[in-house]
């Protein structure tokens, strides 16, 4: 897609703003890059290499690796990738512990809290999330499977 | 679509999300949550009678899940408990610290524990022995692949725990270079597990493997 590094950067700075923590692993992820055998580059490429080795190394060995960064249209696919994941994970665990305290006629509050008295607990309705919550997950994941297809 | 149209339409997405989203400690305990659900499905099918339980009795009420690492012997926490025919009996608990091989105790986000240690680790106030651990979640809430940090660190708590008993999970896909690192050693890793999806259903059946053979 044109302009792709321009959209990412766009949208990797709107997450910054909402949701920083995970901004944060789509760059660790993009900063990684990808790992790439050299053995696997095309010949082009691998023959290049060489001769820009001056004479100190004169073949690629299948044990060499690279870490190629992503390119625009990559780093756009992972982000929107990324967001997808997130909008299922996140109705598919409401749902499963809603399906979960249904079936065997449990209260739907789930209560959270650490070992420590002292510490805060934070209460959720499981129905109630899912009531509320399901069809603006889903409308989130259709935009997103429709982004998806526009760069493919 | 367009770029700018792309842009517009995920943005509109992220909002969407943001006002969901119930910050990463949350959103995590949520999906850990999810995922014992999933391993007390997996104690269901190979043959276990589930209940619910807190301080050593049935428990129907609401259920109280343990965020960040504790103690298993700590009152006033839900856990599952199973009964299998012959006798065997084991649990199912969030959160809890097992003892490790350099006698250190590190916290499994979710641990399936022969039941007896859990009694005696109840009564005496001690963690649970590595050894009495049948299987240990690593549950890690990201939406791109956790990075190869994140594996180094399951690997170490692999070796602490018991490499063949140790399962990676996430719902992202996983980076080559995390797949490759951790395909290689014991412990599995199991990427792209949404509850519900068929990953997850891959787990569950990998969890029940593990019940059936400590069964055995």
């Amino acid at each position: 897609m044109e302009r792709s590094a321009e959209a990412y950067e766009r949208l990797i700075a709107r997450l910054r703003e909402t949701l920083p923590d995970v901004a944060q692993q789509i760059e660790d992820a993009v900063a990684e890059g990808q790992r790439v055998e050299a053995v696997k580059l095309p010949a082009g490429e691998r023959l290049s290499r060489i001769a820009d080795a001056d004479g100190l190394a004169t073949r690629i060995s299948k044990d060499d690796l690279i870490s190629l960064p992503y390119t625009g249209d990559d780093r756009l696919r992972l982000l929107l990738t990324a967001l997808r994941t997130l909008s299922h994970s996140m109705l598919s665990s409401r749902e499963t512990l809603n399906d979960f305290v249904a079936e065997r006629n449990l209260s739907h509050e789930l209560v959270f809290r650490g070992d420590d008295i002292a510490a805060a607990e934070v209460r959720i309705d499981a129905g109630a999330i899912v009531e509320n919550e399901s069809s603006r997950l889903s409308r989130a994941d259709r935009e997103l499977a429709e982004a998806i297809r526009a760069i493919q | 679509m367009n770029a700018d149209e792309l842009v517009t339409a995920v943005e509109h997405a992220i909002g969407a999300l943001s006002t969901t989203y119930k910050g990463s400690a949350n959103e995590s305990d949520l999906y850990e949550a999810a995922l014992l659900t999933c391993a007390v499905a997996a104690t269901e099918t190979a043959g276990g009678d589930v209940v619910l339980m807190m301080n050593g009795l049935s428990y129907a009420g609401p259920i109280i899940f343990r965020t960040g690492p504790g103690n298993l012997w700590s009152p006033d926490f839900t856990y599952a408990r199973a009964g299998f025919a012959g006798g065997a009996e084991l649990e199912v608990h969030l959160g809890v610290k097992v003892v490790g091989a350099s006698g250190v105790a590190h916290e499994c986000d979710i641990a399936v524990i022969d039941a007896g240690e859990c009694d005696r680790c109840r009564a005496l106030g001690v963690h649970p022995r590595r050894s009495r651990v049948i299987a240990a979640l690593e549950a890690k809430h990201y939406a791109a692949s956790p990075g190869i940090g994140v594996g180094r660190g399951f690997l170490g708590l692999s070796q602490e725990i018991g490499g063949a008993k140790c399962f990676l999970v996430f719902p992202a896909q996983a980076s080559s270079s995390l797949a490759t690192m951790i395909a290689r050693k014991y412990p599995e890793c199991f990427p792209e597990v949404v509850p519900g999806a068929p990953a997850a259903s891959r787990l569950t059946s990998h969890l029940e493997q593990r019940i059936r053979n400590w069964l055995s």
